[in-house]
């Protein structure tokens, strides 16, 4: 699906996609073509969805009018405060 | 502040959140100049009710185990060993994809980066062993 279609069917609002097609603009992910998995309630649950998404899942607004996304490098270390590391 | 090289072999500091009129001392942050962006794991910072909304910008964050969401969010304020900021954009991520593990009160919470250390004009001294805003 592109993404204008997803606009049309869930205006303004939060919704669980999964990434089909993307391109790379500079540091920005641009995803050209989605499939929706389903429409999300509210900010909480988008929150949680995202964090819980795996793969090529994710959530946005479709308040914005393009799927763009900034990808950066970062290490996720985790540690525990006392302990070798 | 004296600070200390923990077992961990890193220095830990604390950041105060002030947000939607509640208030956290997160503790247990390493302080990282090698983070460009202060970044909090969300476990630490629940009863702060801090929410993805529509106008917040997510990032990707690309590393060991593939790709991460983490979304940034200004803050209503911060403060950090005197100083202190409003409307401060923070990073909020997990600390590990699918992490089904407890928190309690030895886990790192997030990273203190160089963003507030610059926005305070914070000394680290490591002979004295001491963190503090340099006096204008």
């Amino acid at each position: 699906m592109q993404w204008p279609e997803v606009r049309e069917l869930y205006p303004n609002q939060w919704v669980l996609l999964e990434e089909l097609k993307s391109h790379y603009n500079g540091s920005n992910v641009c995803v050209d073509e989605v499939a929706l998995i389903r429409a999300i309630l509210d900010a909480k649950e988008a929150t949680e969805e995202l964090f819980a998404a795996k793969d090529r899942r994710f959530v946005y607004h479709t308040s914005k009018e393009a799927i763009v996304i900034r990808e950066i490098q970062k290490p996720m270390i985790r540690r525990r405060a006392t302990g070798a590391n | 502040m004296q600070i200390e090289i923990g077992a961990d072999g890193v220095i830990l500091c604390s950041l105060k959140l002030h947000h939607n009129g509640k208030e956290k001392e997160v503790y247990n942050l390493v302080l990282d100049t090698g983070a460009a962006e202060t970044i909090i794991y969300r476990h630490a910072v629940r009863e702060l009710g801090i929410y993805l909304e529509e106008n917040d910008e997510f990032v990707f964050m690309r590393g060991i185990g593939g790709r991460e969401p983490a979304f940034r969010k200004s803050v209503q304020a911060v403060e950090f060993l005197g100083f202190s900021a409003s409307d401060f954009l923070i990073d909020f991520g997990d600390a590990m994809e699918g992490e089904d593990e407890e928190f309690d009160e030895e886990t790192v919470n997030g990273l203190l980066g160089l963003d507030v250390l610059k926005a305070g004009g914070f000394i680290i001294d490591l002979k004295a062993m001491e963190v503090y805003q340099k006096e204008s």
